[in-house]
């Protein structure tokens, strides 16, 4: 059973995308990389459903389809127990 | 049967199967208890244990309790997170106390010098081993002499360079951390208090992390986390005093006791049990210092093997009740391994990503209460539940609990009527019930408990415990079954399952 919304949710969404890129405007990538962070937990928090939770994260971290250009995935590193961490994806 | 390795873990092995009535020999490469900085915290599982095999008082008494631990972030005076080990209290033991490794030892060995059948051979080194059928034959060499000894079972708490499981070729997989980190060992006179105190980039180490702990005879444990190796580490007083200093407080005086660098590693062997050998403690598995995991872990594997080992050696048990050692001691491993591994990622983040989340949760933790909870300066040592274990029986469909302890958990102390109830569970079988009136096997004893004795209820509530109702615990007092309506039928049947035979 799903538990995460992946239909439209949202009222106004150009004005929400639009405060999360002024949130980034003139910030260097190192500031904006803890600001995502940030808003990350925050967000996580009070959405408080674990199911949810884990699902945006299995989404969030598959492979796009059609993506072109480089590979520009770091290889797993191999952890002593449990699965291997996931790949990390650079930011640029 | 022989133990090699007379640290904690092979010393406590030894001190249950010599109650137990069993013949011990142990084998220690060193003629001395070794100084020095190794494990100083013992969690309150490890206490229960020790207090089960009559010296967990001994070890409270010289020890330093504590229950409280602070983590600090920058600057800040105040912490940005706390934490209390022992949450439920009315329980005998404490949730941790500091006390040197040495010291813990010679407790131990004092405890074993008083048992019958136990012989302890020190400087005695382990050179070959042969396995002939169901006998190990070991060569041991001492004082420039070397001799020959067999055993049934031979069990290696010989440490994470283990020279029975290299003899054995055997691997131990895992992963190795690049940060170094400094212990220093100093003794001082203060008032500050016994707690654990955390600090991330803190001022006298910007960018890494320290950590304090309180030792007896006025000793302090001082950590200092100091990045990846950059090839100019070495032991320089130089270097490392203003780091003391900068902890401390300048002018506080202090004399130096110990210090040395570390790396850290997390492996485990893939099996514990490999035929009439088997490894216990740091030889099976390694974690980071951080939850004091490493040390407490180790005594959570003796006190698993030592019943297990004494029934299967007495025919009492088949011998495949051993192989729910390797299932219990790889799941607590487990659980270790991946705590360890989780603080060590939030102590020393990997990549930008990482660090930004670090960062980001300790930020948010100065002024919101949501993010404490994921600040991880290590996660202190906490009993393993082993809920898939093959020895448990699960509830009967229709008994109802709404709360108590699930089979495979660990036991739980409360007052019982001027006594504690981990004392009066002993150590071996028993049934804890609220008005049991059938018979029992011969080899379970019965723990009876009645309100009105005079002290509250807690027992009751922590386990659940309605009238009628009964559990069976496990010689290392886990929780083998319970039942809302025991019979004499479903305790035998749960009694038999829990010492292996299959159901």
């Amino acid at each position: 059973m799903t538990r995460l919304i992946t239909s439209s949710n949202l009222d106004g969404p150009d004005d929400v995308y639009q405060w999360l890129i002024d949130l980034h405007a003139g910030r260097s990538e190192a500031e904006s990389l803890k600001i995502n962070a940030r808003l990350i937990l925050l967000l996580l928090n009070h959405i408080g459903d674990r199911g949810a939770i884990r699902e945006a994260i299995a989404l969030a971290g598959q492979p796009l389809p059609r993506q072109q250009g480089p590979d520009i995935c770091e290889p797993a590193q191999r952890r002593c127990s449990g699965e291997p961490d996931a790949p990390w994806r650079s930011p640029q | 049967m022989v133990i090699v390795g007379g640290g904690p873990v092979g010393l406590t092995l030894a001190l249950d199967l010599a109650r137990r009535g069993r013949r011990v020999t142990v084998l220690n490469k060193l003629d001395f208890i070794a100084a020095g900085s190794k494990a100083i915290c013992f969690s309150k599982r490890t206490l229960d244990i020790w207090d089960r095999l009559g010296v967990g008082e001994c070890m409270v008494e010289r020890g330093v309790v504590w229950n409280l631990g602070k983590v600090f972030w920058g600057s800040d005076t105040l912490p940005i997170y706390q934490f209390d080990l022992l949450p439920l209290k009315d329980q005998k033991m404490p949730g941790f106390i500091n006390l040197q490794q040495y010291h813990a030892e010679e407790i131990l060995v004092e405890a074993l010098m008083k048992c019958d059948g136990v012989d302890l051979r020190w400087g005695h080194e382990v050179t070959g081993l042969t396995l002939q059928g169901d006998r190990v034959r070991l060569r041991v060499s001492a004082g420039g002499s070397a001799y020959e000894i067999e055993a049934d079972w031979l069990v290696a708490c010989d440490g994470s360079r283990s020279s029975i499981r290299q003899a054995l070729g055997l691997t131990f997989e895992g992963r190795e951390f690049e940060d170094r980190f400094l212990i220093a060992d100093v003794r001082m006179r203060t008032s500050r208090a016994a707690e654990r105190w955390f600090w991330f980039d803190p001022p006298f180490n910007p960018g890494q992390s320290a950590l304090l702990h309180k030792q007896p005879d006025d000793l302090w444990r001082l950590d200092f986390q100091l990045g990846r190796d950059d090839g100019t580490a070495c032991i320089d007083p130089g270097r490392i005093e203003p780091l003391i200093r900068g902890l401390l407080g300048q002018g506080v005086p202090f004399t130096p006791e110990w210090y040395s660098l570390y790396t850290f590693q997390c492996r485990r062997m893939a099996r514990f049990m490999h035929g009439r050998v088997i490894f216990a403690g740091d030889s099976a598995h390694l974690v980071s210092p951080f939850g004091a995991r490493g040390c407490n872990g180790g005594v959570a594997d003796a006190d698993n093997l030592a019943w297990k080992l004494d029934l299967v050696m007495s025919d009492a048990a088949p011998e495949s009740l051993l192989e729910s050692y390797d299932h219990e001691a790889i799941a607590m491993a487990d659980e270790n391994i991946m705590n360890s591994t989780r603080s060590t990622d939030f102590l020393t983040p990997k990549t930008a990503v990482s660090r930004a989340f670090r960062d980001a949760v300790l930020e948010l933790a100065r002024e919101h209460t949501f993010a404490r909870p994921f600040v991880n300066s290590g996660r202190l040592s906490t009993a393993v539940s082993y809920p898939n274990s093959p020895l448990n029986t699960p509830d009967e469909l229709n008994d109802v609990w709404t709360g108590g302890l699930v089979p495979g958990s660990p036991p739980l102390d409360a007052p019982l009527a001027g006594e504690w109830l981990l004392e009066r569970l002993g150590e071996r079988f028993v049934v804890l019930a609220r008005g049991w009136q059938g018979a029992l096997p011969a080899d379970v004893g019965l723990v009876e408990w009645n309100v009105g004795e005079g002290e509250g209820d807690v027992l009751s509530e922590r386990w659940d415990l309605s009238p009628g109702s009964a559990y069976l615990l496990r010689p290392d007092q886990y929780v083998a079954a319970r039942w809302r309506a025991p019979t004499a039928e479903s305790i035998t049947a749960a009694l038999q399952r829990a010492k292996g035979f299959s159901a």
